[in-house]
């Protein structure tokens, strides 16, 4: 079966061309470098106010 | 009276899925973390449509109840609104690659509008919004460990 007929009247929304896009899957371990890395300058602020 | 058409409507989003031939397993676990997404109310499903690609390069596009057996996704039947246009799977298509078969999905943020009315309420206003590929975040993080260890 093909499309509904009222999708080829349409105007389409999602632009051409479509772009593939590279598969990559992260997993939370990426975020949490950056996690670590915020309290690391949390603590260095701490210490340098006392 | 504030109806369900009244409601804020959340940012939209689309995803193709391409499943090479003979790597497809279809076992439903797809459909129950979808339709587990609908009933937490995180999203509303606006549009699904199946794309099988020929070895040739012709393709052809299924709706959702031209399939035999949808199993869980029938729930989602009722709130789908054919946000796609032909050539909008014509381009799809041609992204794709020969002897593939593809989901479309289409989807409302749900769980972002009452956030977004909440921004408005507090004078804020949308300048930009996007994704951040992870491809950038790691090769943001690397470079970032390869700078502290130098």
């Amino acid at each position: 079966m093909p499309l509904r007929p009222a999708r080829a009247a349409r105007r389409g929304v999602i632009g051409a061309p479509v772009a593939r896009t590279a598969a990559v899957v992260g997993t939370a371990a990426v975020v949490s470098h950056g996690v670590d890395r915020r309290m690391d300058r949390r603590e260095d602020r701490r210490e340098r106010r006392f | 009276m504030t109806t369900a058409n009244d409601s804020e409507l959340g940012p939209i989003d689309y995803m193709v899925v391409e499943f090479p031939a003979g790597k497809q397993n279809f076992n439903g676990e797809m459909a129950k973390e979808l339709t587990s997404l609908v009933d937490d109310n995180t999203i509303r499903v606006l549009d699904l449509v199946i794309v099988q690609k020929d070895d040739d390069g012709g393709f052809e596009a299924l709706e959702l109840d031209d399939l035999d057996d949808v199993g869980e996704l029938a729930a989602v039947e009722g709130t789908l609104a054919e946000i796609l246009a032909a050539e909008d799977v014509a381009h799809i298509a041609n992204a794709m690659d020969p002897g593939t078969i593809a989901a479309v999905l289409v989807w409302e943020n749900t769980w972002a509008a009452p956030f977004a009315v909440a921004v408005r309420n507090s004078g804020g206003q949308l300048v930009a919004s996007g994704r951040i590929p992870t491809q950038a975040l790691i090769a943001s993080f690397e470079a970032d460990a390869d700078t502290q260890g130098a």
